[in-house]
């Protein structure tokens, strides 16, 4: 008997004889086919999910779930998993019947090995043509892939492009997009691009640094400038000095900070906090923001001047739903990386779990395709990423993001963009009894970003 | 008393029909792992092998006995 290889093709074979398991096991054993097999079907069709088998042999008439019940139940839980039927008594109808259920084969007993072992070569070379196809994708998308983000589509080489040209001579640059299409990726590629690669690369996210800290983590700060300021500290703008800082979620600086961000990118120059004396630096400033920061102009919340300051080169990011032809080069080498970092066998997906993928909305963007894959490949056990894995996979993402219990009268939260009003704040403060967090849900900003809109908006609350 | 079912009635005579269905059924599935295995084993076994000639008895036994099978089963 040969040895069964690690990526031998997993044959399920299902029969109420003992005997006829063993007979079919031991000649597909031979065929290089690692065989699970089942006596009945009795609690075969809950274990399906776990036995990820690549094809089956099943047996008609059993007691208890049939044959077909069990082919049904297959396809459900693995859609590119072949079936073939066997029986000892066969019939014109049943055969009809199978075939129209989808089953490959249907086969009386005794069995016809040649037959069998032509059913079993169609299912290795299906299976293996399968592997091939994903082993492509997988190529072609490195072929695809720019400084970390992979699109053959149009719309993805024209932004590769762009960015392949801007590189060289761009000093400040604004990145738009929905969150996840890969706004950071973008401005390290335009620093890796340009004259600056080598030097500092700095990321900083505006809406996660407290409002109070947020002048001296930009600018630093001079000792004894402010309480708790025991030494003297270079800002990230110092940091920064000869290479490039990223500012993502650029709408969320408060407006007195756009002022002074202005004189840095205008002039060169930035000022610690408590100290009178200007540094000169020399900084590539890419920002980036998922919000309409023309809106934001037109309220009052950004101002123009930076705004026309940073947007002389501006780099719109589509969101995935404009490229969804890219979905397979993306699955092909996000699940290639997670299999080879949690040491999967994976080698791809079946057609049924990429035409989920392929319909989804994706309004997490590529970011909420990666997080799928990442979860699922964790989940999975066999060479191909199942529908049903997917499909939990999502599920679970589902769950996470859906609170557990909604705020009560408190209106459902409005999207980030949506200009937010004076008498908007204090319509979802009254509704939420004067309770920050909920008011602030409600609105769809976080708890910081709704004190910063109370301070600019001149609300008072106790 | 006589009982309430009678033995030669209709319904009984199609429930022992199904029973008849079903033992032949599970024959024909006995007989198909034994013709398997002669199979496999004749694949094994070299014609030259006195074992060959054995193995080819056994399977036309089972051929036979499958023959038999089906016309009992044509009767029903």
């Amino acid at each position: 008997m040969n040895p069964i290889a690690a990526d031998a093709p997993a044959l399920l074979v299902v029969d109420d004889e003992p005997g006829m398991v063993r007979l079919v096991s031991r000649f597909a054993t031979d065929r290089g086919f690692r065989v699970i097999e089942r006596c009945g079907s009795d609690g075969v069709i809950a274990e399906l999910p776990a036995l990820r088998a690549d094809a089956a042999i099943v047996d008609l008439r059993m007691p208890g779930i049939d044959g077909i019940g069990v082919l049904k139940a297959i396809h459900e839980a693995n859609s590119s998993c072949q079936v073939i039927l066997m029986t000892a008594h066969a019939s014109v109808e049943s055969a009809i019947e199978a075939v129209k259920l989808g089953a490959l084969d249907y086969l009386s007993k005794p069995l016809d090995f040649e037959r069998l072992s032509e059913l079993l070569t169609t299912v290795r070379r299906s299976i293996e043509r399968r592997r091939l196809l994903l082993a492509a994708d997988s190529a072609l998308a490195s072929r695809f892939e720019f400084q970390g983000m992979i699109g053959r589509s149009a719309v993805m080489q024209q932004l590769f492009d762009s960015i392949r040209r801007l590189a060289p001579h761009v000093r400040t640059a604004l990145v738009t997009g929905e969150t996840g299409t890969g706004k950071e990726l973008v401005s390290r590629a335009l620093h890796r691009l340009g004259p600056r690669r080598g030097r500092t690369f700095i990321a900083c996210n505006c809406s996660a640094i407290v409002e109070s800290l947020f002048e001296s983590e930009l600018f630093g700060h001079v000792r004894g400038a402010f309480t708790g300021a025991t030494d003297e500290k270079p800002g990230l703008f110092e940091l920064a000095d000869g290479g490039t800082l990223f500012l993502d979620e650029i709408g969320e600086m408060p407006l007195t900070l756009q002022a002074k961000l202005l004189r840095v990118v205008e002039y060169g120059e930035v000022q610690r906090v408590g100290s009178t004396k200007p540094r000169k630096v020399d900084v590539h400033v890419v920002a980036a923001t998922n919000r309409n920061l023309l809106d934001d102009v037109v309220a009052g919340r950004f101002r123009q001047d930076l705004y026309y300051r940073l947007n002389i080169v501006e780099i719109q990011l589509p969101p995935l739903r404009a490229h969804l032809e890219d979905v397979p080069y993306l699955s092909a080498a996000f699940v290639k990386e997670f299999a080879a970092r949690f040491r999967k066998p994976l080698l791809g997906i079946t057609p049924g779990a990429e035409r989920v993928l392929q319909s989804s909305p994706w309004p997490g963007n590529v970011r909420e395709l990666r997080n799928t894959l990442e979860r699922a490949c964790m989940l999975s056990e066999s060479h191909l990423l199942s529908e049903r894995e997917l499909l939990s996979a999502i599920g679970s993402a589902t769950r996470a993001l859906a609170p557990s219990a909604p705020p009560a009268a408190v209106d459902p939260p409005r999207p980030v963009s949506a200009p937010v009003t004076a008498d908007s704040v204090r319509e979802a403060l009254e509704r939420a009894g004067g309770n920050k967090s909920k008011a602030a849900r409600a609105l769809g900003l976080s708890r910081r970003a709704l004190y910063r809109r109370l301070e600019t908006l001149g609300i008072k609350v106790p | 008393m006589r009982d309430l079912h009678d033995p030669s009635g209709p319904r009984d005579q199609t429930d022992h029909a199904a029973g008849d269905f079903r033992r032949l059924h599970s024959i024909r599935n006995q007989l198909s792992i034994i013709v398997g295995f002669c199979d496999l084993l004749l694949n094994d076994v070299p014609s030259s092998d006195r074992r060959h000639a054995d193995l080819l008895e056994i399977k036309k036994a089972a051929d036979t006995a499958m023959s038999l099978l089906e016309e009992r089963r044509d009767t029903l």
